[in-house]
């Protein structure tokens, strides 16, 4: 998958990275046990510094949706374990401030579920 | 003979000028004197003007250097007139690069309010690419020297107790040592380090860090393989065809083979000057980020820029980025590669490679 990073975005690079990551999973771009570029090996194609692509790794590991070991290297994890009412708790959480703004904006409810539709059709894909 | 080799200086000199007229041509059609452009830029008058100045001013100072080097070349001997000859050249290089370049970012900053903001970084993760490349028969090339060491050990007791070991420009031998070990092996010896130093800097150059064009990613991650694959090639044949002339010479020198005289000479040139020219052919039609291969994709371009990384390189010619941690990014004046001065093993072998150079150098003058 192409990783892409917009330095003049307002997101840290570090979320970037994690987050695409995470699309790239969904997306099935990266499989589950494929193997990942290690935190030097990726900062050296970033031209980044090294402890931001850790930070990233580091973030995806403790959510579970990689490993890191010294023999096989970073790798997509075969099972995710994340905890399924802590997610949804966190997806309030973050939803809750763009679904304002939608109101505010008088975006039709209808309009919001057909966005989140054609998104995650894309990913059943 | 003075005026032979003055023509031989003539026809060794011309290509080095030709190379270095048109050097910023090698780069990536995204830079121009190191300083990344667009066409905005190419359509303004002073552009060009800036292109034209570069070649005129080189032109007259290389004019001046060769005669200097010529009359030096007359009245004091072949190697000082080399050595004035290459500095001048080197350094004419250095000076009217950095001056370009100084010249290209003050054209460039009149355009900077009008560029696009997004500035990215695109890179390949997962896939194919992380799996290593077992199918490299690269290092079969070793076997060159291996064979050659095994020839010599068989024969080492049927050679004359003199031995040839350095040959004119006309395979004549024109210096002999005792029969040693060490004078029969020195040969093979340093065909091994260069052998391994070719395919260390294989290795080295395939492990560039890829960074895609955020305009056409897909488009540019084809390209930059392509290039990679070619240039890949390019030093195996350059390594094959060094070893071979290695193993010729080393043949010479166990008298196995008898000198050719002119042929040698011509044989020699063949082998050094043939990948040589793929390798001016390599940076005009493919170059480094093989932006100048002609590829029949349509990619949709996208509204993003890549990262403005100009203040990073000084003169467009030494990249400095402490956050970077790659040891050997592409080079935006001429073709080829260069150490991050940022990181603390590029700048050792920057510092090391500039005092092997100037090593080169005192050894002209002082030893041969």
């Amino acid at each position: 998958m192409l990783l892409e990073i917009d330095f003049n975005s307002n997101s840290p690079i570090y979320k970037q990275i994690r987050d695409q990551i995470i699309i790239g999973i969904a997306e099935g771009l990266l499989k589950k046990d494929e193997n990942l570029p290690s935190v030097r090996q990726l900062s050296t194609r970033l031209g980044i510094n090294m402890h931001t692509v850790n930070k990233a790794y580091k973030m995806l590991e403790q959510e579970g949706w990689i490993g890191i070991n010294k023999k096989r290297g970073t790798f997509i994890n075969t099972q995710f374990g994340g905890n399924k009412d802590v997610f949804l708790e966190k997806f309030e959480e973050n939803i809750k401030p763009l679904l304002a703004e939608a109101e505010i904006l008088n975006i039709k409810k209808e309009t919001v579920l057909e966005c989140i539709d054609k998104i995650m059709l894309n990913w059943g894909e | 003979m003075d005026i032979f080799l003055g023509f031989v200086i003539i026809i060794t000199y011309l290509p080095i000028f030709i190379i270095g007229l048109f050097i910023d041509s090698l780069s990536s059609n995204k830079f121009r004197f190191g300083v990344t452009i667009n066409k905005e830029i190419t359509l303004d008058p002073e552009y060009n003007k800036i292109n034209r100045s570069f070649k005129k001013r080189y032109c007259l100072m290389i004019s001046l250097i060769w005669i200097i080097a010529y009359i030096i070349f007359i009245n004091w001997g072949f190697k000082y007139g080399f050595i004035i000859s290459i500095l001048g050249w080197m350094l004419i290089l250095f000076y009217l690069s950095a001056n370009s370049n100084k010249k290209m970012l003050k054209l460039k900053n009149k355009y900077i309010s009008k560029e696009i903001k997004k500035r990215k970084r695109v890179v390949e993760i997962g896939g194919e690419i992380e799996k290593k490349d077992k199918r490299n028969f690269s290092f079969f090339i070793l076997l060159f020297p291996l064979l050659n060491g095994i020839i010599s050990y068989y024969m080492y007791n049927y050679i004359p107790n003199k031995i040839a070991v350095h040959f004119d420009f006309f395979g004549m031998p024109d210096r002999y040592v005792e029969k040693t070990m060490f004078n029969v092996f020195q040969l093979i010896i340093i065909q091994t380090f260069m052998c391994i130093l070719f395919l260390v800097i294989r290795l080295a150059v395939l492990k560039v860090p890829k960074r895609l064009d955020p305009k056409q990613p897909k488009t540019s991650k084809i390209r930059q393989n392509i290039a990679r694959k070619k240039i890949a090639n390019i030093l195996d044949i350059l390594n094959v065809g060094i070893m071979i002339l290695w193993c010729y010479i080393q043949l010479k020198v166990l008298n196995i083979i008898k000198p050719l005289g002119i042929f040698d000479g011509i044989i020699t040139l063949l082998i050094l000057l043939g990948p040589i020219a793929l390798v001016i052919v390599y940076y005009i039609k493919v170059g480094d980020l093989g932006d100048k291969i002609e590829l029949d994709i349509n990619e949709k371009i996208r509204e993003a820029e890549e990262i403005d990384e100009d203040f990073l390189w000084k003169w467009g010619i030494i990249y400095t980025n402490k956050e970077d941690p790659s040891l050997i990014v592409t080079k935006r004046f001429g073709g080829g590669y260069t150490f991050n001065f940022g990181n603390p093993l590029g700048k050792i072998l920057t510092i090391f490679l500039a005092i092997v150079t100037i090593g080169l150098f005192i050894m002209i003058l002082f030893i041969i």
